[in-house]
């Protein structure tokens, strides 16, 4: 199992000790109290993200199954999508229709890429077993 | 691997439209990089337009707006559009081939961070095409400074957008290489045998998804505050930004150091020819140094009375043991090493030099007092810019020097490349040694002109000509740089005697990087089966008259 989480969680666990050292000893404000505790809080909760990951062992790539297309027009049609959109408001609020059409069409392939991904996973196991 | 598949058959565009949509760790490395270094000479240029705006009293080359406008975007890229991706990129490239995957773990993400990052780009340098012009409220963007009242405009409006894009970009790679590190190590990669260079871009990227959420956060609000709703306007709003800012602000300096240390120092244990001091300490001191910049960006509030100066002064100054660890394991790798004086070692070098120059102008900027007199000064400007150059511009060219083989097959020219960093380091040592004196005898930062009276003129001019020093190193590199990729030697697959898993693959590497990983016992898995072989070698080489002792 990897161990990965364990170096997040040594992490938080540096982060909490400053933090605790700042709380303790001197005089924070609410807002620098806040940030550093929730930076360690975000890390421990990434340690466990990475805990949890770790014991689903699913993913293709784990299995050594490399089915991710080579090209992925569909991720930079969602890229132009969310560039459209953050412009809509200063340039047009045009841009966020254009910006619906192009995210339909982003979203279509991105679901096409993934059935073709899940069809060519399925393939590889049947083919190993 | 159980199996490898072919990937399901997708219709292919032209080549370039190909390398623009590839889900390749490899191209999407190249594509952030090659961004970032474009920006890189863009924001270069915008240096040598303030450079020769100050190198004589009066203003000559711009007006004070468009001198605004200038600064602004020139640290704006250097940060948002260079630095960070740079760092990142070099991590999407290297990681995968360091710990012997095939790949990034969500490919997809990256790509539209790239795409992000583009727009980013656009979108600042598209400001200069707006009626009031790009934003000009400095990198930082204080508010009210950057409200509509104080910086009013679409130029702003497209710089807010394009932080938050480039911020948002970087946090998309930084989960996609955390993830591969964590989730697509070969067997036997263990956490404890990570190259130093990987280990750098662990803790690049857990800083990178603890404190950019803060400024995209900052960027948020200071958009809606932008058009018509106050935020940071009610009392204590001004400070509630310098900290989400600064919470952002000083650990993207150290996004870019790690790296870019990591960087040279495995280019200094190859040209060493030496296994790396002191490993687990410096990935120890690597975490502890992590965790203390993420918890420093205070002192750059210690003229503002609403931080505990005593806590981020602490903070600060501890920093100084962890960084001298990590500088004393270089110098220690480096030790009765057989050192081969290659372009990267150089820079490597010449990386630990400037930036010592930047870390200990940071320890007395540490100190409340002293840094109530230097701040906003020309010292800081020297301060900073020796940290950034010393820690991105040479570790950055460290890196490429080194791993430039393996990503072309090519090997750069070893004697421009020398003439690049002697002249590199001289127009570093010109351009920034200057500002300390005049930031010292009282110039201030941001000013588009000054008095002839003032006694600086002759500082500036120096200034001014090792900024162009520095124009000319960059040159010969791009010189360089063409004449490699086009006529450059056949590098081979390990050119340095390499100790990491990327130097087992051709250059540059194939799809899947790896046709089999070799075996990995320690985190110099290629220098093991190195020293193995000699020894097996040595142990069935028949002995020779008169040697002594037995097999």
């Amino acid at each position: 199992m990897s161990r990965g989480w364990v170096v997040m969680l040594a992490w938080a666990l540096m982060l909490g000790v400053v933090w605790v050292v700042q709380w303790a000893i001197f005089d924070p404000d609410l807002i620098a109290f806040v940030l550093l505790g929730s930076a360690s809080a975000t890390t421990a909760l990434m340690a466990l993200w990475a805990l949890l990951a770790g014991r689903r062992r699913d993913a293709p790539a784990d299995e050594g199954i490399e089915a991710t297309p080579d090209a992925s027009h569909a991720t930079v049609l969602l890229g132009i999508t969310v560039l459209l959109l953050v412009l809509a408001p200063v340039l047009g609020g045009w841009l966020a229709f254009t910006a619906a059409g192009t995210g339909l069409l982003a979203v279509g392939g991105l679901v096409r890429e993934r059935s073709s991904e899940r069809r060519a996973v399925r393939a590889a196991r049947e083919g190993g077993a | 691997m159980s199996a490898t598949l072919p990937p399901p058959a997708v219709r292919r565009g032209p080549r370039l439209l190909g390398i623009l949509s590839s889900t390749d760790h490899k191209h999407l490395g190249l594509l952030v990089c090659g961004g970032a270094f474009v920006f890189f000479c863009l924001g270069g240029l915008l240096a040598l337009l303030m450079r020769s705006e100050l190198a004589a009293p009066e203003l000559q080359v711009m007006s004070l707006n468009a001198y605004n406008q200038v600064f602004t975007i020139h640290g704006s890229t250097m940060f948002y559009l260079f630095g960070a991706p740079m760092a990142l990129g070099f991590g999407l490239y290297l990681v995968p081939l360091q710990i012997g995957a095939s790949g990034l773990r969500w490919p997809r993400l990256v790509l539209l961070g790239f795409w992000l990052f583009l727009g980013a780009g656009l979108l600042m340098y598209a400001g200069f095409l707006t009626q009031e012009g790009a934003g000009r409220a400095g990198w930082f963007a204080f508010d009210p400074l950057s409200d509509d009242v104080g910086t009013p405009g679409t130029g702003m409006d497209l710089w807010v957008i394009s932080v938050f894009l480039s911020v948002l970009a970087g946090m998309l790679w930084a989960a996609s290489i955390l993830a591969t590190i964590i989730r697509h190590r070969a067997p036997g990669m263990t956490m404890l045998r990570l190259p130093v260079f990987t280990w750098s871009m662990v803790v690049s990227s857990l800083m990178t998804l603890v404190a950019f959420p803060a400024l995209l956060l900052a960027m948020g609000l200071l958009f809606i505050e932008r058009h018509g709703l106050d935020v940071f306007t009610q009392p204590g709003g001004a400070i509630f930004y310098q900290h989400l800012f600064w919470f952002f602000g000083h650990p993207v300096v150290y996004i870019v150091f790690f790296p870019f240390l990591a960087a040279g120092s495995e280019a200094i244990a190859t040209s060493a020819g030496q296994r790396f001091f002191g490993y687990k300490l410096f990935v120890g001191s690597l975490l502890a140094f992590a965790a203390l910049s993420v918890s420093v960006w205070g002192h750059h509030m210690f003229v503002t009375s609403s931080v505990d100066n005593r806590f981020f002064s602490l903070t600060t100054t501890a920093i100084i043991v962890v960084a001298g660890v990590e500088y004393f394991d270089n110098l220690a790798t480096m030790f009765r090493g057989r050192i081969k004086l290659r372009a990267s070692f150089l820079f490597a070098c010449g990386f630990m030099i400037v930036f010592l120059i930047g870390g200990l102008s940071g320890i007395w900027v540490a100190s409340p007092p002293l840094d109530y007199n230097a701040h906003d000064t020309y010292s800081v400007v020297a301060h900073f810019h020796y940290t950034l150059f010393g820690g991105t511009v040479f570790g950055m060219f460290a890196g490429i020097y080194h791993w430039f083989p393996k990503v072309t097959g090519r090997l750069l020219d070893e004697r421009l490349g020398r003439w690049h960093f002697w002249l590199m380091l001289l127009g570093g040592l010109v351009t920034f040694i200057p500002q300390f004196f005049v930031g010292e005898q009282g110039m201030v930062r941001r000013i588009a002109d000054y008095p002839e009276t003032a006694g600086w003129t002759a500082l500036n001019a120096l200034s001014t000509v090792g900024a162009f020093i520095i124009l000319l190193s960059l040159l010969i590199f791009l010189a360089n740089l063409i004449r490699s990729l086009r006529l450059g030697k056949p590098s081979g697959p390990d050119p340095w005697d390499g100790h990491t898993l990327e130097w087992a693959t051709s250059s540059p590497p194939p799809r899947y990087n790896f046709p089999a990983v070799p075996p990995v016992r320690s985190y110099a898995p290629l220098l093991d089966l190195k020293e193995e072989a000699a020894e097996d070698e040595s142990s069935h080489r028949p002995v020779a008259s008169g040697e002594g002792g037995s097999q």
